[in-house]
């Protein structure tokens, strides 16, 4: 048996019920039956009837006339002519209608750039904040080359004092050439990990003449000095790589025995 | 070959045409498939078949007939613009009914930004109603002028409706498009567009209930 509704009910229901718009079911019955018994409700429903018949009878829309559906047209044609075209439909759109309906595709294409985006910038942090060893592996105490940060921008003179020989593969001195820094090995006192060292972008051939790292003190240079020059005549192997910074070089001397010479470190009596 | 075209868009508003099965033999796909190609003498056809609807849409919507024009325009602008987006099969009148209820929405809103829109004065209210009361026993040139009043009036009650609720409103009482189809115009559910509509009848009902009262004070 059905429950009887209230009018309350009933008088949220109305403006569909009038209109027909309740889904015909037990709710549209339970309505009616209530429109049939309550006289209240019943007048409500012919109010709703009546205003909607209002409302269609007031949206008949004018009669705009030929003139103005002409104008209308020849505006739409001139403006296209004048400016527009129609977007061309893409080659795959046959292929993935799913993908190319509405604006999927320009989402689809916003999302990936700004993955790729994302993906670049976070490459982009990651290289710029680990420091680089160009090659120079090692842990503190390890006989790793290191740079001072004190050195990293200065242009120091090089550690020759008059009278005194410059080595013979050191570049020449050159007054627009950048000054040597000074370089020193792990276990120093007061020396630090550099915080970064960045592989050089300039080629070998671009770079000043081969120079010999100075060291933090003048028997420290003039080990090196000796070292390369042994080394030369000896045909050890010299490798020399080149830090971001363009005043800084590390060279690396390895002796054809498979055993290596670390720079500044060199014994001068091997 | 227009007439018959614009016949089969411009179907009555109780036929409730269902748009899937009316799209099965769509005589505007020929004309549709030109226009796409850039043949702008299909899209001047394909105007000619739709533009009462789309017109008769835009000033139930907007009211003006200024804004109706540029309205119109700019649908069939955006039609031209985006015809190779419209997939083969679907319901162009939908489609259209979809662009307009758009572009509309945006005059409107660029409307209501100019502080455009004005209440209904006491004086046009009483008038309107009374010709509402007795619309039966007026002549025919006084009868197109209360219709004209009436219209208007009708506007500015559609104009206080929320946006949803008003194209709701005017898509299924006044183009008479079925709950489901207004629901795929509007891209919502039928259940929303039940209870928009619902909401503005109700709205509409006290409106109208108004204009009657100010008419009985007469």
């Amino acid at each position: 048996m059905m429950t009887p509704m209230s009018c309350g009910r009933a008088e949220k229901l109305m403006p569909l019920y009038a209109a027909g718009d309740l889904p015909a079911g037990r709710l549209s019955r339970a309505v009616a039956a209530h429109v049939a018994a309550c006289a209240s409700c019943s007048a409500l429903a012919g109010e709703f009837r009546a205003s909607r018949e209002w409302v269609r009878a007031g949206g008949a829309a004018p009669e705009f006339g030929e003139e103005f559906y002409e104008g209308l047209r020849a505006g739409v044609l001139d403006q296209i002519n004048r400016d527009t075209r129609p977007a061309a439909p893409s080659r795959l759109a046959p292929f993935f209608p799913a993908l190319f309906a509405g604006r999927r595709l320009a989402y689809a294409a916003s999302l990936a750039l700004a993955a790729c985006a994302l993906a670049l910038a976070f490459y982009l942090f990651r290289e710029g904040g680990r420091p680089q060893h160009d090659g120079v592996a090692g842990g503190p105490g390890s006989g790793e080359l290191v740079i001072p940060p004190r050195h990293t921008h200065a242009t120091p003179e090089p550690d020759t004092k008059p009278g005194e020989q410059r080595p013979p593969h050191a570049a020449p001195r050159d007054d627009k050439q950048p000054a040597l820094p000074k370089v020193e090995t792990v276990g120093g006192p007061g020396y630090k990990r550099t915080p970064s060292l960045r592989r050089s972008a300039q080629p070998q051939d671009a770079l000043p003449a081969p120079v010999l790292a100075a060291s933090a003190n003048d028997r420290t240079a003039r080990d090196v000095a000796a070292a390369t020059q042994r080394a030369e005549t000896a045909g050890v192997a010299r490798i020399e790589i080149q830090t971001a910074d363009p005043s800084i070089r590390i060279i690396w001397l390895a002796p054809d025995d498979g055993e290596e010479a670390r720079p500044g470190s060199v014994d001068p009596d091997r | 070959m227009a007439a018959e075209i614009a016949h089969t868009f411009l179907r009555s508003a109780d036929e409730h045409p269902r748009p899937r099965e009316a799209a099965a033999a769509d005589p505007l796909t020929p004309l549709v498939a030109r226009a796409r190609a850039g043949d702008t003498t299909a899209f001047d056809e394909l105007m000619r078949a739709t533009e009462r609807k789309v017109v008769a849409t835009a000033w139930r919507l907007l009211g003006d007939r200024e804004d109706v024009r540029d309205a119109a325009q700019e649908v069939y602008l955006r039609a031209f613009k985006y015809l190779a987006r419209f997939r083969e099969g679907e319901d162009l009148g939908a489609w259209l009914y979809r662009i307009t209820v758009n572009v509309c929405r945006d005059a409107a809103e660029r409307r209501r930004r100019a502080g455009h829109v004005a209440a209904a004065s006491d004086e046009e209210l009483e008038r309107a109603a009374a010709g509402f009361e007795n619309f039966a026993e007026t002549g025919d040139a006084e009868q197109e002028a209360l219709r004209a009043q009436q219209r208007e009036l009708l506007r500015r009650g559609l104009d206080a409706l929320p946006e949803r609720e008003r194209a709701a409103i005017v898509l299924r009482d006044m183009e008479g498009l079925s709950t489901e189809e207004v629901a795929r115009i509007l891209n919502t559910r039928p259940v929303t567009v039940r209870s928009q509509v619902s909401s503005a009848r109700a709205k509409l009902k006290v409106y109208c209930e108004r204009l009657q009262r100010r008419g009985g004070l007469r």
